[in-house]
């Protein structure tokens, strides 16, 4: 009897280990959620999670290059982003002095921006945006956050032109701060601003600020202008010169105020 | 017999790696060549029914656990029946013809694909004809279509 029961199981082996295999399958799919199937689950995975490897290699390789390419680019557009970022800072801080400046003066100005400068043929000039439009008359005076800049020699409708202070043919009627000295202030002809004939009893020293003196019709008073960099004697030995810095950069200029009236 | 379980174990290695690593890759909307079920007819063809059986639970196995199905047992399911079947194929490849042989290898790869599409949707909203026309004729073709160059470039004398 066994004989034949193992003959039977023998002959018919496939069929009988196919149904316990089915049988097998189904269980697990059944009972998919019990802790012992999913125990052997991650047991397979963790045993043949090396597989993988190679995929998510190739994966990592395919995605490294791309991701390369991809923050190359925009590596560029943040870059070309920080600079108009860093450039907007700058120019809000400069508007904001601008605002604090118009403020704080007690006179009627109008902002304009600095269109052109530089490149006259003859003489140093700059072109501002404002004309006769905005109220800009000839010999209005021009300043900027940081001081005088010069006057309005010319106006048009929508732009003018101003005579700036390192001019061969500048001069401005100016005070020393601290010893009250008056003087006129006119280009050197080097880019530096000197005040000849200061009387040698005159107590003019370094880092002394210079500041318009209001004598002009043009120029109100107080306007800063630059601080004293050198006090010498003249040839002459008669007077001394006093060699001025000038508060204001005309070759960054961006902004500036024209002042209609005071 | 030790070098058959080798040459099975490194043909159902492969099979994983290519699943793993090509079967997104070749994928067209959605269907993906079943590369398991392929190396589970080989050797069910080769070996017989038993080994193929046997096979065919344990790769349907490894499949399930890493995460080729998202129901664990249903592959083993598959790839038992499909093993089983590929079996009769043992030894008779030379002596039907090529029409034959092909035609039932297609039978094996539709009745595994309907086994296991039938049962992961289920409790969908699909209906069976659409799992059919969606699913499973198109996994056929696809994994057959393989199986076929596989079988030019690589044909296995009995």
């Amino acid at each position: 009897m066994f004989k034949t029961i193992y003959d039977f199981l023998y002959d018919f082996k496939e069929y009988i280990l196919l149904a316990i295999l089915i049988l097998l399958s189904f269980i697990l799919i059944l009972t998919g959620d019990s802790p012992q199937v999913d125990r052997l689950q991650s047991n397979i995975s963790d045993t043949f999670a090396f597989l993988t490897f190679p995929k998510n290699f190739i994966k990592r390789t395919t995605n490294l290059i791309e991701e390369n390419q991809e923050l190359r680019r925009r590596n560029l557009q943040l870059s070309r982003r920080n600079a108009e970022l860093v450039d907007a800072y700058k120019e809000n801080r400069r508007y904001e002095k601008m605002l604090q400046f118009q403020d704080t003066v007690d006179y009627k100005v109008i902002p304009a921006r600095v269109i052109n400068y530089g490149n006259m043929s003859i003489g140093q000039a700059a072109m501002l945006n404002v004309g006769t439009r905005h109220g800009v008359q000839k010999h209005m005076p021009v300043v900027c956050t940081e001081g005088i800049v010069g006057k309005v020699v010319s106006s048009g409708d929508h732009t003018a032109i101003v005579h700036v202070f390192n001019d061969i043919n500048f001069r401005l009627s100016i005070r020393f701060v601290d010893s009250r000295v008056l003087g006129i202030l006119q280009p050197r002809g080097d880019g530096a601003l000197q005040v000849r004939d200061i009387p040698t009893t005159a107590v003019v020293h370094p880092g002394e600020e210079v500041v318009t003196s209001g004598f002009s019709d043009i120029y109100p008073p107080n306007i800063r202008v630059g601080v004293v960099e050198e006090v010498k004697q003249s040839e002459t030995r008669n007077y001394q010169v006093a060699i001025v810095d000038p508060y204001v950069q005309l070759e960054s200029l961006e902004e500036a105020f024209v002042i209609l009236e005071y | 017999m030790l070098k058959k379980i080798l040459n099975n174990l490194g043909l159902i290695f492969l099979a994983l790696f290519l699943q793993l690593t090509l079967g997104k890759l070749v994928s067209i909307q959605d269907i993906k060549p079943d590369f398991l079920l392929i190396a589970v007819i080989f050797i069910g063809e080769s070996r017989g029914k038993l080994y193929g059986e046997i096979w065919g639970f344990i790769v349907g196995l490894i499949a399930d656990g890493i995460g080729l199905s998202m129901l664990f047992g249903i592959s083993a399911l598959g790839k038992t029946i499909a093993g089983f079947i590929s079996g009769f194929l043992h030894d008779s490849k030379r002596s039907m013809g090529r029409f034959y042989y092909y035609s039932i290898v297609a039978t094996i790869m539709l009745i595994h694909f309907i086994i296991i599409y039938t049962i992961y949707y289920n409790s969908s909203e699909f209906n069976l004809q659409y799992i059919v026309l969606r699913y499973v004729i198109p996994s056929t073709i696809y994994t057959f279509i393989i199986y076929v160059l596989v079988d030019i470039i690589y044909p296995r004398e009995q």
